[in-house]
């Protein structure tokens, strides 16, 4: 089988052509490297069958990054060369043709000419054939957004050819230089309203107010769209429709174990942890309604571009903490779910940078799932509890990553990023997205969910839970103030952070104690499936010790906190 | 005028003509377009101490302070 490498810098599109080709479904987003690992896929085509890799986005093959080194050991296998270039751009991304038509053991090629229809609008018109004529390989011009020019890709695949464009190396700019007076042309226009916009959010006096604003705006409309799915839709639809179905159908169930099971004993759903009523009502009326509020933003802010913009805003904070801006993206990630985020941190260059940064990502902010639960049951004890737990959380991320950094020696690296122009997001795009990250939720973190809360009450029914509180909760009435029974919630907590937090419900916890517990909770360990992702990219030595550090720190905070609560 | 980019005025428009720093910083510079002779227009400049921001070609590029510092522009008249 034919292998084709989809090969380019770096947020030029060749996810997005990827999952045209391939019928494969891959994130994308407007900045550069938004793919870490290369995907495969196959495509068919006169009865030929094809295997299409989508290659991390390189700048250059000098072997000089993880990524380089990567592409250049795929290009080795690869039969068919996809280089995928932003037509927007054209000089920068010569710079890697040119070295990708003169590799040693030559491989044939054909040349797309991404991004078309933004030629047009940034007053630049590329005469494509003549291209096609000076480097001797077919040219595409695509939109991969809207998949215009894609089907030539697949019917031209044959005509992929071995260029015999030579040059001198030393030469190279000077050859790019010509190449590009041949044929483009560029025509004066004025600013697009969106490269204005790109001023304002960049330069630090206009960028810094508008991103508060961005920030506040985005809260809000997550919780806007969150609430309201939960209060005037799914919540009404459960209690009304579901709740009382679901108790007349299984409450003559025998023995009475299994009906304990399916609803629990008591009518209170968030009490009760029935596969059927606890195990339906925190994945599906509580937690789904806030990934689905989040991904549309976040999806939107990821395609329009705004993400890199905020990185370099953050910049000079984030050196304080050992870092540059660019963390920032993977730690916005993790607000979402810790497992991408945590992948994502690959885009960094120094090991020193990676774990700061995935330190980070674990204590900064609880993931939504876990932010939803702690929103659903604090909102009782009124906002400002509520408030004040996301903000000592900062906190605590803020003074750990200040003194990890002046423990782990070295510096931080100095930001040196490109900045993508804005672009309209398209709706078919986003929603695709959407759709994929909330089949993910569904499929890999519902049954976790449902199982966690099965497992819990299971354990309460055949009297477990009770004989371990009495052997091990002391510390944690000791040190935590919290009641001996939440050692259960401990030891179970690490299968999923949302039912740890759904697990307080019982407890009729006071207002502090429900700050603790929460931030006890959502700092501790990690959930099951971000520790398997950290064992893969750290190796498990380095994984357990961030582990250990991180428990260590939520320990000693939570103590110090009831301590604080406690005296005054 | 011969400054350095992280003195340069902002909106000013200048031609890079020297680049401090071994072969893997320079290639690094070259892989985003930044390279020796070529132009550049400033979009911002490092406010506390951030980084800087610039256009080369097409491409917008946020450049940390201190490696600002070391590439050195000749404004044009």
């Amino acid at each position: 089988m034919k292998k084709i490498l989809l090969i380019g810098n770096p947020n030029v599109g060749k996810s997005a052509i990827f999952s045209h080709l391939t019928g494969i479904d891959i994130i994308t987003a407007n900045y550069p490297g938004t793919t870490v690992e290369f995907t495969k896929g196959y495509l068919k085509f006169e009865n030929e069958k094809y295997e299409v890799i989508d290659v991390p986005g390189n700048y250059t093959l000098d072997a000089a990054s993880k990524a380089e080194e990567v592409a250049i050991d795929l290009i080795k296998e690869g039969d068919i060369l996809v280089n995928v270039i932003d037509s927007t751009n054209l000089e920068r991304n010569l710079n890697l043709t040119l070295q990708l038509l003169h590799l040693t053991e030559k491989i044939p090629m054909i040349i797309v000419l991404n991004f078309w229809d933004e030629t047009k609008h940034t007053g630049i018109s590329i005469d494509e054939k003549k291209l096609e004529e000076i480097l001797g390989v077919p040219v595409i011009p695509t939109c991969a957004v809207t998949g215009e020019g894609l089907c030539q890709i697949v019917s031209n695949l044959n005509n992929a050819k071995i260029s015999n464009f030579s040059y001198d190396q030393n030469e190279k700019w000077h050859i790019i230089g010509n190449i590009i007076e041949s044929v483009q042309k560029v025509f004066h226009r004025h600013h697009t309203f969106l490269e204005r916009l790109s001023d304002i959010t960049i330069k630090p006096l206009t960028g810094i107010p508008a991103a508060i604003i961005i920030i506040a705006l985005t809260f809000f409309i997550i919780r806007f769209i969150g609430e309201g799915l939960i209060n005037y839709l799914l919540d009404p639809l459960f209690n009304n429709f579901y709740h009382p179905a679901i108790i007349n159908l299984t409450k003559n169930i025998k023995p009475e174990f299994f009906s304990k099971l399916l609803i629990g004993t008591t009518p209170e759903v968030m009490k009760s942890f029935g596969v059927l009523t606890t195990g339906i009502y925190v994945p599906f009326i509580v937690v789904l309604p806030y990934i689905f509020s989040f991904y549309i933003v976040l999806g939107f802010m990821e395609d329009f571009g705004y993400l890199p913009r905020l990185a370099v805003l953050l910049d000079n904070i984030f050196h304080h903490l050992g870092l540059h801006g660019y963390s920032a993206i993977p730690i916005i990630l993790g607000l979402g779910c810790k497992v991408p985020a945590i992948l994502s941190t690959r885009i960094l260059e120094s090991k020193r940078e990676k774990i700061i940064t995935t330190v980070l990502i674990l204590i900064s902010a609880p993931c939504m799932p876990q932010t939803a639960m702690i929103l659903s049951l604090g909102i009782a004890y009124g906002i400002k509890v509520v408030t004040l737990i996301f903000l000592i959380i900062i906190l605590i991320a803020v003074i750990t990553s200040f003194m990890l950094n002046k423990i782990m020696k070295g510096e931080a690296p100095e930001l040196f990023t490109e900045i993508p122009p804005y672009r309209i997001p398209s709706f078919s795009v986003l929603s695709k997205k959407l759709w994929m990250r909330l089949k993910d939720f569904s499929k890999d973190a519902v049954p976790l969910i449902i199982f966690g809360i099965f497992l819990i009450n299971i354990l309460d029914i055949l009297n477990i839970t009770n004989f371990l509180t009495a052997k091990i909760g002391k510390p944690f009435v000791y040190f935590l103030g919290l009641p001996k029974e939440i050692i259960s919630v401990i030891i179970l907590g690490f299968l999923r952070k949302d039912v740890s937090i759904a697990m307080l419900a019982p407890f009729a916890l006071s207002a502090k104690q429900f700050i603790v517990a929460s931030i006890f909770m959502v700092l501790y360990l990690p959930c099951i499936a971000s520790f398997f992702i950290l064992i893969k990219e750290m190796g498990l030595k380095l994984a357990l010790t961030i582990v250990f550090t991180v428990f260590t720190v939520a320990f000693f905070s939570a103590s110090f906190l009831n301590f604080i609560f406690t005296v005054f | 005028m011969i400054i350095s980019l992280l003195n340069l005025e902002k909106n000013k428009t200048a031609k890079v003509v020297k680049i401090e720093g071994g072969a893997a910083f320079q290639k690094k510079l070259e892989s985003l377009g930044l390279r020796l002779g070529v132009k550049i227009k400033k979009l911002s400049s490092s406010v506390f101490g951030g980084p800087v921001v610039i256009r080369v070609g097409r491409t917008h590029i946020a450049i940390g302070k201190g490696m600002a510092n070391k590439i050195t522009v000749e404004i044009e008249n």
